[in-house]
This record gives structure tokens, sequence and C-alpha cells, in this order.
């Protein structure tokens, strides 16, 4: 007995039946809206801990595990982007602090340096002054403290890091704020703030060959008087 | 969804509403995890929501993001495999000829599977497969010819 091969038509014919009878298998179940992840948080520890470290604000945090990477994208993302083929993703905290309370804000998690199956290595944004736990704080934070911050609309929070060769910077800024305009050699762009507990974060990407990257926080288009801040490309080798 | 038809008006719910089904469904075909087209597909809206107005032609926008996301996806998930468990592949049961030729095309290289895809589900021609994929047509047109070679002989 022999076997023959398909010809050419029949193979064709097998293939689009098959791929539009297993793709009617996918059912039309529209997701839920994103839930809050509160469950299984993961403790935040202190700063120096990655090295990936840029020069953080005062409600920025690294952290890294204790759990482990088991799905990517993660959770409840707000903004995703890739830089020269290497994906982030910026996504609601899932940390506790050291007194337990959950850390309000975002996490910003690079695939490179976040596989499946290590522990999580992120760097936190926050908005507000962390409240010092212990004697001067010794034992880390315990909530964050936003009285100043909301009475002031032009006050940001902001850190970032390297994803490639280009820099990444979160923006906690005030609930009022409704964009992050970011102004590079003359070129203007308006980034859109995603509301997070309460408070606004906007993400940045500013290219590798910048030297420096302009700032400035709107609300309704309107500039925010005193809200410009200029910086200088940090120095992506360790320790610059 | 074909990468000439004219750009929709749509906004950016409208779009999501009307395509995100559809563009589930091709990441299936592309990665063969429900969960994981969901989430790709939910990172492909997310990434594109913050530049909605800028981009031209949103359906052939996010078929071509979804299309690369997976592509990537697959090379990581099998980088990953010494890391990580693999994962349980999931078990599609129609009728036995079809099962067979499903997993005949998730066992193709991600390349030749991506071509396969967008050629015979998609019916795009080869040209259009490869301004998806950006590669040269005639690399496309050798990942099929070997794609189907393969599963030629598979399916004897």
């Amino acid at each position: 007995m022999t076997n023959t091969q398909l010809t050419e038509p029949e193979l064709d014919q097998r293939l689009r039946t098959t791929l539009r009878a297993v793709a009617a298998t996918v059912a039309d179940e529209p997701t839920a809206a994103p839930q809050r992840r509160r469950p299984g948080r993961r403790v935040m520890i202190g700063l120096g801990a990655v090295a990936i470290a840029v020069p953080l604000a005062a409600g920025a945090f690294y952290g890294v595990g204790p759990e482990y990477v088991d799905k990517l994208p993660p959770d409840n993302v707000i903004v995703a982007g890739s830089i020269g083929g290497s994906r982030y993703w910026v996504f609601e905290s899932s940390r506790t602090d050291e007194c337990g309370k959950p850390v309000p804000g975002v996490e910003l998690g690079v695939e490179e340096h976040n596989l499946l199956g290590q522990e999580w290595n992120t760097s936190g944004h926050s908005y507000g002054e962390p409240r010092p736990y212990g004697r001067g704080g010794r034992l880390g934070r315990c909530g964050n403290d936003v009285s100043e911050a909301l009475a002031d609309p032009a006050l940001s929070y902001s850190s970032g890091t390297f994803v490639g060769d280009a820099f990444v910077r979160v923006f906690a800024v005030h609930p009022d704020i409704t964009a992050v305009r970011l102004t590079i050699d003359g070129a203007t762009q308006d980034v859109g703030v995603h509301r997070v507990d309460g408070a606004g974060y906007s993400v940045v990407e500013v290219p590798p060959d910048s030297t420096q990257f302009t700032v400035e926080l709107l609300i309704d288009g309107e500039v925010v008087p005193d809200s410009e801040e200029t910086r200088a490309m940090p120095d992506p080798s360790p320790g610059g | 969804m074909t990468e000439t038809e004219t750009t929709p008006a749509g906004g950016f719910e409208e779009t999501y509403r009307e395509y995100r089904l559809a563009l589930v469904r091709l990441a299936f075909l592309m990665c063969g995890s429900r969960d994981l087209s969901e989430d790709l597909v939910q990172s492909v809206f997310t990434s594109a929501h913050p530049r909605w107005h800028e981009i031209e032609n949103h359906p052939a926008y996010l078929r071509r993001a979804v299309v690369n996301l997976a592509k990537d996806g697959q090379r990581r998930h099998f980088r990953r495999l010494r890391l990580a468990p693999p994962l349980a592949r999931e078990r599609v049961t129609l009728v036995p000829e079809i099962d067979e030729t499903w997993a005949l095309v998730q066992r193709l290289p991600a390349a030749q599977r991506a071509v396969v895809v967008l050629h015979y589900y998609e019916d795009l021609s080869l040209v259009e497969v490869a301004n998806i994929l950006n590669r040269p047509a005639s690399t496309v047109r050798s990942d099929l010819r070997r794609a189907l070679d393969r599963l030629r002989k598979a399916l004897t």
C-alpha cells in the first residue's frame, strides 16, 4: 500500500478549512474591566537593589521579588511599549510597603530584566512623599504623604530607567493634570495621563541620541505655571 | 481585514469592539494560547491608545502589531523553556483531519507559521504578507514553500 501526497489545491483547501475552524473555536468573550490587583502583593524593598538604577524621586522605589514572573505582559498594564525590540510595561503596583500597606502607583518592568520564572525586577513610581517608617526611616516607608503634592499641581515625581538605549521616564502627577508635554530638540509631543489610585501617571520615551529633554504639565491644554523641568539624558553606563 | 482597506473613522472603543475578536483569533493561530492571545491583543490596543489619532489605518496597524508581537513572543517562549516548565499545548478538538493539520501547523517555525496563517487565514497575497512581516517577498515565498513541503510530507 502506498501513501499519496495531497495535491496543491487539496493542501490549500485543508489549510483554509483548518485555520478557519480553529479560529472559530475562540469565542467572543469580552474581557472584563481591569480588576484591581490586590491579592498576593509583593513586598517592596529598599533602594539600590537593582543594577539599572537611575536617580530617583522621593516617591520612587525599586523592587525585586519575592514573587516570580509568571506572566508577561503582567496584569493591569496601563502603558506598553517597545524600543528597539525591548519591550516594557507600566502596570498598577502590586507591592506592599514595610508596614504592610499597599504602595499606590505603578511599576515599570522591562522584559529583559523580567524573565519568566525569575523574581520580579521593577522600578516603582508613586505620587507624594513616602512617610518614613521606624526611627528616622530605618525600617523603610509606610504610606505616602500627598498633602504637599495636592496643594501644588506643578509638583511631579519622576524617575525612569533605560530600555535598550532609550530612556523611559514615568511621571506621577497631580490628579488635575491631563497631559505631559515632552520637548526634545524643538519637537513637542503631548503624552496622555492615566489614573491610578487617584493620581495621574504618564510615561515618556526619550530617544537614545537626545542630550536633554524638557517636560511641562498641562491641564486641558494649558501649561501649568512653574511646571517646566529640563533634564539631561542620564548616563546609561553603570554608576553613571 | 485586509491591508488595502480604507481607513475607518472609528474611535478607539468602536474599533476595539469591532476588531478585538478577529485579532484574538489571529493571535491564537499565531501562538496557540488563548490566554496569551487575549493579553497580546490587550497589549497592542494599550500601546496604540496614546497614539490613536496618529495611526492612519487602525485595522492594518493592529493586525501588524499582533502578528509581530505573537511572532516575537513565540521566539522568546522557546528561549525560555529552559527557565520555566513548558506550557501545555491547548487542544482544539474538532474532526480528526483538522486536529491533525492544526497540530502540524503549530509545530512550524514561527516565521513559516506566520506566513501560512496570513496567507491562508487572512487571505493576503505574499506581497502583503511580506509587507506585514517586514521581510523580502522572496524570503516569504521561500518560507511558504518550506512550510507546505513539510506539511505535505506529514499529511500523507
